[in-house]
């Protein structure tokens, strides 16, 4: 029994490290560059899709799906990045430079297509059924009980390498411009700075960090269907950032954490199959009261941003 | 393609702007007024929706009864939501206030499946025989009385805006609330009644919605993204602009499934909106 625990534990700390490095990437876009995008989950199920049509194995002549190249993990992952980037730049070049309402709403437009392609075009999402059976990285070194474990620490790895990534650029030159352009784009551009470009560059890398973790997800749930990438997963990124703190990287981390947790709290508390439904149901109404009491009470979040004092001697 | 096909799609798209527009205008109102996307105005339309069919066929009740009823309880929820969790998040700007209504929308979205599960209902409403133009079966009675609520709906906003005070304080408001409060208008009063009137729209629109589709937790969800769309098309802070451009978003996914295939409806409104902006950011009646 406390095996069972020690397990789900661990599959839900992975989980919630592959839920971290989503979050991070929307706190690039929000959190730094103050980017609304409600379509945060399109890059999220881009990044799903591509690593596994890349390490899929080729079709057979009974499937449906017409791409498979068998190529390694690390491959899928990256493609996931450069492709999420890719689509991210081309749904940036016309919508960044209008208005942020605008942009709020093509993202979130945005979104809803690549769902609905996902669940239509047969020939290369395999359409509703997805994508079954995914392999997981390192699986036969480990025996089923233990690979958990592994797969947990493999994430959390992981997690921690997008964070330094992550805390990398934001202390970066191009960090401080992009809180710049959040704080006031009109004075940046009168200091000679390219703002469309700065904010394109954010959105793309917020973009990739999404497309990473989205094929991370795919091996976590071994599985890639359509019905995963619902609007209401942008929003999972979305609480997590205003809940840790926006603008405030381990916040984003930490506001991930607190989602997973409470989300598999309710999954674990499930008695029965017939209770299922219901504290699914639930487990939405919890989400979105956590999410009017933490806006109302503290609204920059549990974590809040730190404010960089620079020496002005410099 | 055949021309009593295009009658047909054509029509449908009317009605599906019809529902659209009444869906709209309040969303569009409270942008006026409040500068904030209102992602939970879509639950609104569940409530009214699911609130009518508790009535009508859980209570047995006669069906303008239930719907009138619905409407009016779903009013007192939108007002309530908007006076004791939107209006007190003002000060924290809006992006703060659209994720409050998104929460929001979480625990309304919540609260209804736990109430009535995930099963899709219908009001089981008698089917009616479909009115023939020039021996074109186009569509039946309950169609032509959601377009002629809505026409009516637009008649009556026309009149409320230009004809009354509350209208015209509204209006006052909506170019400027400050100088509005200076000149001695009660914006409180005139933020109840954009609560009021946007909420009372989205409990109708979602109504006639369930009437000719089914009842579902996910109905106020579909359609918040086409609300926005149309919002966006139509201009954002325009009334009016808004009510073209929900009819003309009606008629392009509804004309647009002859060509496009029908899963990918939602599409063309994303695609309409998205040509709008390029060519012309400010909607069709923006003018900023």
């Amino acid at each position: 029994m406390s095996g069972d625990v020690l397990s789900f534990l661990a599959g839900t700390i992975a989980l919630a490290a592959i839920y971290a490095i989503y979050t991070l990437g929307l706190n690039l876009q929000f959190g730094y560059t103050d980017l609304a995008n409600l379509g945060y989950v399109a890059f999220f199920a881009i990044g799903a899709y591509v690593s596994v049509i890349l390490t899929y194995s080729p079709p057979g002549p009974m499937d449906v799906y017409r791409f498979g190249f068998n190529l390694p993990l690390g491959v899928g992952v990256i493609g996931a990045a450069v492709v999420a980037a890719l689509s991210a730049f081309l749904t940036g070049l016309p919508t960044l430079k209008i208005g942020a309402e605008y942009f709020v709403a093509v993202t979130f437009a945005f979104a809803e297509i690549v769902r609905l392609v996902a669940e239509n075009e047969t020939w290369l999402t395999n359409g509703s059924f997805g994508f079954y059976g995914l392999s997981r990285p390192f699986k036969q070194f480990f025996s089923s009980y233990t690979y958990e474990f592994f797969f947990a620490s493999l994430m959390v790895g992981c997690l921690i390498i997008a964070y330094l990534i992550m805390r990398r650029i934001c202390n970066s030159p191009f960090g401080r411009m992009l809180k710049g352009i959040r704080e006031n784009d009109m004075a940046c551009r009168s200091l000679g700075k390219d703002v469309f470009r700065a904010k394109l560059k954010s959105y793309m890398i917020g973009a990739a960090f999404a497309g990473v973790a989205g094929s991370l997800y795919a091996r976590y749930t071994t599985v890639v269907v359509p019905s995963m990438f619902v609007p209401s997963v942008t929003f999972v990124a979305w609480w997590a950032v205003m809940m840790g703190g926006k603008g405030n990287n381990k916040g984003a981390i930490l506001g991930a954490f607190i989602f997973v947790f409470v989300d598999q709290l309710t999954i674990f508390a499930q008695a029965s199959a017939a209770y299922a439904t219901k504290l699914s149901s639930l487990r939405m109404l919890i989400m979105g009261v956590m999410l009017i009491l933490i806006l109302r009470f503290l609204p920059q979040g549990i974590l809040k941003e730190k404010k960089v004092v620079y020496d002005s001697k410099i | 393609m055949n021309f009593s096909v295009l009658l047909q799609h054509i029509t449908y798209g009317i009605v599906t702007g019809s529902i659209l527009l009444l869906a709209t205008i309040g969303f569009s109102m409270i942008y006026t007024i409040k500068g904030f996307f209102n992602v939970a105005h879509g639950e609104l339309l569940t409530v009214g929706a699911y609130l009518t069919y508790l009535f009508y066929v859980i209570m047995g009740w006669n069906f303008i009864f239930s719907a009138i009823l619905a409407i009016i309880l779903t009013t007192m929820i939108g007002l309530l939501i908007g006076k004791t969790l939107y209006e007190p998040m003002e000060k924290y700007g809006p992006v703060v206030l659209l994720f409050t209504t998104v929460g929001v929308s979480f625990a309304i979205h919540g609260i209804t499946e736990i109430i009535v599960g995930p099963i899709i209902r219908s009001y089981r409403l008698f089917p009616t025989k479909a009115i023939r133009v020039a021996g074109i079966p186009l569509v039946g009675k309950r169609e032509v009385l959601i377009v002629v609520i809505a026409v009516l709906s637009i008649f009556f906003l026309h009149f409320l805006l230009t004809r009354t005070r509350i209208g015209k304080a509204f209006r006052a408001m909506a170019s400027n609330t400050n100088l509005a409060m200076i000149r001695g208008i009660n914006t409180t009063k005139i933020t109840n009644f954009v609560w009021i009137y946007a909420s009372a729209m989205a409990g109708l629109a979602g109504i006639m919605l369930a009437m000719i589709t089914a009842v579902s937790t996910d109905l106020g969800w579909e359609q918040i993204l086409i609300i926005m769309a149309a919002a966006i098309l139509g201009g954002l802070g325009s009334i009016y602009g808004v009510m073209v451009g929900a009819i003309l978003l009606g008629l392009a996914m509804d004309i647009g499934v002859i060509i496009i295939p029908s899963a990918y409806r939602p599409t063309i409104a994303f695609a309409v909106i998205i040509i709008m902006l390029i060519i012309k950011p400010n909607g069709i009646f923006g003018g900023k």
